[in-house]
């Protein structure tokens, strides 16, 4: 039997093989772009060492992006809110979660005319708490350990606040804030559980 | 000629579309590389590496401060920066230092930052450790409401053996607690123990559940752990699920903490009483 190509289909084809080619182009793009990456040792010169030569050792964290206009509802038992946080590495990673100083993980009186927190002005009674998905739930009057995982990760937060009828209202100007911080650290060779 | 077209028009999308995937950036937010520095170095040696720290195109610009830390560790192996730690550490505060301490980033910029130090001539025998942590200042409500500012903070863990010193690698099991309730088919164990040594290291622990003739009945091999530092203590939950019901009587439930060499740190021995 006798294949025949016609000019239609051999168009097809040469017109799939250079897409194809397009492909493992751009799978080269890639590699060579990680290979750059972990290229880069340190070197020794004369009495001084380079310490750490593993410059391959990355962290990449997109934290959840910041919120405002927190609904705390009184009438409501918790007012939540949900974000995402993205943490690459080629290892192993941990996420801490901690409040700021002034808070104390609880969210406190700050005037936004002069941008700073009301000194011993009112804070909710009840800390803030933040729940990773697959990870711990932390309460923030403490701080600790939100998640840990290896390679990439998207990892889903619920912010958690509990409001009740003891709470204060704020004079107009002052509303309720809080800063968090997050922590990203490579925790080489750990195996996670 | 129309499913021709309509071919090629499908292979060339779905073409796009793969390259536009395969060269998009991670994303938005904060990459930092050279996150672990660790080496061993002789007293007096200089030290010196870097870390970058870079931006994606789409993110704010953003103002960082860099500060070299004290390294702790809590009970489940966190590591935790502070700036000074009132427990017993190893530190390596006190001879590193960062350059620049403060910088601004501007959408897809980079940053090297330059840590630097001198061991000390005197410095004494083990490891050394230190937090880099470079970290940005929390962006402010601008929209009104209640609101959570968020600032982000990479850091690098900084290990350093001293050269030629007699480095101790032991532990010690503070604790071997049979959990309630007692359980004949699934016995829980809560296993505390801390590296009373001088340098870090990476530990197995394991249970070992023994009969009155000495017999092992099971076991149960926890992963092993990251690094821990000298003076950190850790916490691990173990099971002890024999293949069938424990029959009344006593048991001897055995702690142990081993390297990953095989080589036994600690040893710890507890009595399982079945009813």
């Amino acid at each position: 039997m006798k294949m025949v190509l016609c000019p239609r289909s051999s168009i097809s084809v040469f017109t799939s093989i250079a897409f194809l080619l397009l492909i493992i182009l751009s799978f080269e793009v890639i590699h060579a772009d990680s290979s750059t990456m972990e290229a880069v040792p340190g070197q020794a010169v004369g009495s001084e060492i380079t310490i750490g030569s593993d410059t391959s050792d990355e962290i990449f964290i997109q934290p959840p992006t910041p919120i405002f206009g927190f609904t705390l509802d009184p009438t409501q038992p918790t007012s939540t809110r949900q974000e995402t946080m993205v943490v690459d590495a080629k290892g192993s990673w941990q996420i801490l979660v901690s409040a700021d100083a002034a808070t104390g993980g609880h969210m406190a009186e700050y005037d936004t005319a002069t941008h700073q927190f009301v000194p011993g002005g009112k804070k909710l009674k009840t800390p803030m708490i933040i729940s990773a998905e697959n990870g711990n739930e932390v309460d923030l009057s403490k701080g600790g350990v939100l998640v840990k995982g290896s390679g990439k990760k998207v990892v889903l937060l619920t912010f958690i606040q509990g409001v009740t009828l003891d709470d204060d209202t704020l004079p107009n100007g002052d509303e309720y804030q809080i800063f968090l911080t997050f922590t990203g650290s490579s925790v080489k060779a750990n195996r996670v559980p | 000629m129309t499913k021709f077209v309509v071919k090629v028009f499908f292979i060339f999308f779905t073409c796009l579309i793969f390259i536009f995937f395969a060269l998009l950036p991670l994303g938005t937010g904060l990459n930092a590389s050279g996150v672990v520095i660790e080496n061993e170095a002789v007293p007096g040696q200089h030290l010196s590496n870097e870390i970058t720290i870079s931006t994606d195109k789409s993110e704010n610009p953003m103002d960082f401060q860099v500060d070299v830390l004290d390294w702790v560790q809590g009970p489940i192996g966190e590591n935790i920066a502070v700036n000074e730690s009132k427990q017993k550490i190893l530190s390596a505060r006190s001879f590193l230092k960062v350059s620049p301490t403060n910088f601004h980033l501007e959408p897809g910029d980079s940053q090297k930052i330059l840590v630097s130090g001198d061991v000390p001539k005197d410095v004494d025998s083990g490891g050394r450790y230190a937090i880099i942590s470079a970290h940005t200042t929390p962006s402010e409500s601008k929209n009104g409401g209640n609101s959570l500012g968020i600032s982000y903070s990479l850091n690098t863990i900084v290990r350093i053996t001293i050269a030629g010193s007699q480095l101790i690698r032991s532990a010690e099991i503070s604790k071997l607690n049979i959990d309630q309730p007692i359980s004949n088919r699934q016995q829980n164990v809560t296993m505390v123990f801390n590296n009373t040594g001088n340098i870090h290291y990476e530990a197995q622990p394991e249970i070992i559940l023994k009969d009155k003739d000495n017999n092992t009945i099971a076991d149960d091999i926890a992963p092993v752990t990251n690094n821990i530092l000298p003076f950190a203590s850790r916490i691990i939950s173990l099971s002890l699920k024999p293949g069938q019901a424990l029959k009344a009587g006593i048991y001897s439930v055995n702690g142990i903490v081993r390297l990953t060499d095989g080589t036994i740190l600690a040893t710890k021995s507890a009595k399982l009483d079945i009813t």
